[in-house]
């Protein structure tokens, strides 16, 4: 099976290095044929890398420990669900798993390619198959994960246990689809600016692969954060690892450009621009997995070390320099069909959001560079860590939650001062209000009343708009008050789905801003029987029972909880050490509510049978959480296709 | 990996520990008179010795439950923020805090992303006073195919926000040669 793998990887090459030389060529001698046949080797490939990743999964469902790889990342006891995350355990799988993700990914943008960007695809392919390539010639020659062992062992070396956790089964594969999927809207920028055409015809597939990665991300971010909260057993969910920033940087320059490129599928304008954001967020996506596939930095991250970084430090170089250069190549090309009509505009407003997401970005990378500089320039040795991007980044998060709540209420081309101030004026007053309520009831604390005073305006804002547009359908259609909102969602889908993905913003922020400054933590030694007492919460500790598996043993301590004198649930919280790995994973017992999270980890397990726990109260945690699908589901209203749309518009108009 | 790397490093670690004796943790000596809160937010900005990219009040090495409770003595004493995390930097070197100093050479840290984001501040409102300044190709631009289907329903929005009727392009008044 292992070596049909093998084979399905050169066979994959070939496809990959054909379908480059045959779309470039092809275009360049203008044979349509080898275009097309270029094309068409990109659905071959995607069905030979998908047969090599069957035989991969068939390798470790077999546990066959004569392919180092399953070897490296499984053993006989680990149950079979985890075969999926073993999968991508290491280097040479989270490989295979980006090619694969990449071969999915282009076949479908080249399939469902609108019209307009038919003119220059074969640009497109060539320059997606040269990505696919690479990953393939680094799989082969670097970092095959069908490499055999010489002797077979009896068992592997196991999962990494911080891995085993539901979490796992989403979040890498999430994050490494999102920075793979972002050489699609790059690849149908670059090959409009290659084919020297009016350069707007790749805004469309770029807007949508755009989105589409972008909601990757994010979701693939948000959920390395709960895994972080629930697993590693200090109470946050972010810190600012440099595997972390890795990632969150493409996904900062991309929500930079999913705003900027309306600007162009509008107005004609920012075409530069919007140019220079995809190739920044391509460039830092490459950098990501630079970072995590390369591991130069050592990190919660670094499950595997290798010497693969200056093969992708080359690629990263290569990903900045080329398309500089066709930039400046093509730079006349790139001139805006229109003029700008107005400071105070949508337009101009889009360019203040781009500066401050390129701004946390650029602190962001700042922040992982001066160590260096530092110790170049004056020789000391300096960390940059999570004190550091708090204070930077902080307020420039405040920044664009305002300019959340200002730029959607802007009109294109040119606003008129007294309307902005009429719409603005309600849902000010309303977060002006939310901060002199909170600050009578007892917040002092200046960041998190200004944060709560914005989120609180931007909101009404959202609402407002709402309430507004429905009363007007209502009014209008006769329609009754649910039927009107959901026409008019479904009328306008971008605008309103962007609108519920900042709602969800607002939801994530709401979490961040409680739970940063209003947390309450203590670690406490309890024996068994010992109870103590936080806020309004009596923790009682009962026992702990320790389980012995075949890989680990589990301690479960479980928790008696009153509140307020009476009996409120028992919380059970667990931690398990693997012998074979010399390490501890711990599993957070975690009571979940919209006003705040009781969070209780045991930390040690000591001889006499008491343990220490680390204690938590998170408030609002659980809005950072339901963010994640509220997200999810603006996105997929903001793209659902525009021909339902049209059906939709028809039988209103009939009707 | 961490926590393998930790145990470890905390063999090579563990003689620069003061005389604390291994178990000891936060709770278990009597010391009262301090706040947690504040202590906590010291805990923040010292990095673990041991483990990459954590602070002491992440990790859950020994040693960083020792560093927590030395923390906690220092402020018991009347010790200051500044006093406690020079206190460490002496000992481990100006790394063990996690964020540059702000002063000397290390003030570039700080200034620098904030002259870089005015930088591009004042830029970009110069390119866009520039773009505005530019002759007008065409007032009449040809308007995607979704905005044309919008039209009614962003009038219907418009209107009922006050901001007046826009015209066939979508557009509000004022337009290209407003004087807004």
């Amino acid at each position: 099976m292992a070596s049909l793998g093998a084979i399905g990887l050169c066979i994959a090459l070939v496809l990959s290095s054909y379908s480059v030389i045959g779309s470039f060529l092809g275009k360049s001698i203008k044979i349509s044929a080898l275009e097309e046949s270029a094309r068409r080797a990109v659905y071959v490939l995607l069905l030979v890398v998908f047969v090599s990743t069957v035989s991969l999964v068939t390798a470790f469902i077999n546990r066959d420990f004569q392919v180092a790889y399953v070897a490296a990342h499984s053993n006989l006891a680990m149950p079979n669900i985890y075969t999926w995350v073993a999968f991508y355990a290491g280097n040479e799988g989270s490989l295979l798993f980006i090619a694969l993700a990449l071969a999915v990914l282009s076949s479908i943008a080249i399939r469902l390619a609108p019209a307009r960007s038919r003119e220059t695809l074969a640009y497109t392919v060539g320059i997606l198959m040269l990505v696919e390539t690479f990953f393939l010639a680094v799989m082969i020659f670097m970092a095959n994960p069908f490499d055999t062992l010489p002797l077979t062992p009896s068992d592997g070396e196991g999962i990494n246990p911080l891995l085993t956790h539901f979490g796992m089964f989403f979040h890498p594969p999430a994050l490494m689809s999102g920075l793979i999927g972002l050489t699609i809207p790059f690849a149908f920028a670059m090959s409009s600016l290659i084919g020297k055409q009016s350069n707007d015809e790749w805004v469309d597939a770029g807007r949508t692969w755009g989105i589409i990665s972008w909601v990757l991300l994010a979701s693939g971010l948000l959920l390395g954060s709960w895994w972080a909260y629930t697993i590693l057993g200090w109470g946050g969910f972010w810190f600012w690892d440099p595997v972390e920033n890795a990632a969150f940087m493409p996904w900062l320059a991309l929500t930079a450009f999913i705003h900027s490129i309306m600007v162009q599928k509008r107005r004609g304008m920012f075409r530069m621009w919007n140019i220079v954001l995809i190739n920044v967020a391509f460039a830092l996506a490459l950098y990501g997995m630079f970072m995590n596939r390369g591991g130069p930095v050592p990190s919660v991250h670094s499950f595997g070390a290798s010497d693969l970084g200056l093969v992708f430090l080359s690629f990263l170089a290569a990903g900045i320099l080329i398309p500089f250069l066709i930039f400046f190549w093509r730079f006349n090309s790139l001139k805006s069909a229109q003029s700008l009509d107005s400071m105070l505009s949508r337009e101009a407003a889009f360019l203040m959001n781009n500066l401050l997401f390129l701004g946390i970005a650029f602190v962001t990378l700042w922040g992982t560079v001066y160590p260096l500089i530092s110790k170049l320039g004056s020789g000391e040795e300096i960390t940059v860590a999570r004190p550091f991007y708090d204070q930077v980044n902080g307020p420039l998060m405040l920044l664009l939650i305002l300019l959340m709540g200002i730029g959607p209420l802007i009109p294109w081309r040119q606003a008129n001062l007294a309307s902005i101030k009429s719409a603005l004026l309600f849902p000010t007053i309303v977060g002006i209000i939310v901060i002199i309520l909170l600050a009578v009831c007892g917040i002092q604390k200046a960041i998190p009343l200004i944060g709560f005073g914005l989120c609180s305006t931007v909101l009404t804002g959202i609402l407002t708009e709402w309430v507004r547009g429905t009363k007007a359908r209502h009014r209008s259609s006769q329609e009754i008050y649910p039927i009107a909102f959901v026409k008019l969602v479904l009328a306008n889908r971008p605008r309103y789905g962007g609108y519920i993905v900042h709602l969800a913003v607002i939801m994530v922020a709401f979490g961040v801003i409680g739970s940063s400054f209003f947390e309450l933590q203590r670690d406490v030694v309890l024996a068994p029987g010992e109870t103590y007492e936080i806020d309004n919460y009596k923790i009682k500790y009962i026992e702990t029972n320790p389980i012995v598996k075949s890989d680990r043993t589990e301690f479960i301590s479980a928790i008696e909880v009153d509140r307020n004198g009476e009996y409120l649930t028992t919380i059970t919280a667990k931690r398990s050490f693997y012998p074979s790995f010399n390490m501890a994973s711990t599993l957070a017992g975690i009571r979940s509510t919209p006003v705040e999270d009781l969070y209780i980890v045991p930390s040690e397990n000591l001889p006499d049978g008491s343990v220490g726990f680390r204690i938590l109260i998170n408030p609002l945690m659980w809005w950072m959480w339901v963010g994640g699908p509220v997200m999810i589901l603006g996105t997929v209203i903001a793209l659902w296709p525009q021909q339902i749309r049209q059906n939709t518009m028809r039988a209103n108009q009939s009707g | 990996m961490i926590t393998i790397v930790c145990v470890i490093a905390i063999g090579l670690y563990s003689p620069l520990v003061l005389a604390q004796s291994p178990d000891s943790s936060p709770t278990s000596v009597n010391i009262n008179n301090y706040d947690e809160s504040h202590a906590q937010s010291i805990d923040q900005q010292i990095m673990c010795p041991v483990c990459p990219a954590e602070t002491i009040d992440q990790a859950q090495v020994p040693i960083a439950k020792q560093m927590r409770l030395i923390v906690r003595e220092q402020l018991a004493n009347g010790a200051t923020e500044a006093e406690i995390l020079s206190f460490f930097a002496d000992r481990y070197g100006q790394a063990i805090i996690g964020a540059p100093p702000k002063s000397g050479y290390n003030l570039i840290a700080w200034v620098l992303p904030v002259v870089a984001l005015a930088g591009a501040l004042v830029a970009s409102i110069f390119v866009l006073r520039s773009m505005t300044s530019k002759p007008v190709v065409s007032a009449t631009s040809p308007e995607s195919e979704i905005d044309s289907h919008l039209q009614p329903f962003l009038e219907m929005v418009d209107s009922d926000l006050g901001l007046g009727e826009r015209n066939k392009n979508g557009n509000l008044p004022g337009g290209p040669t407003g004087d807004g």
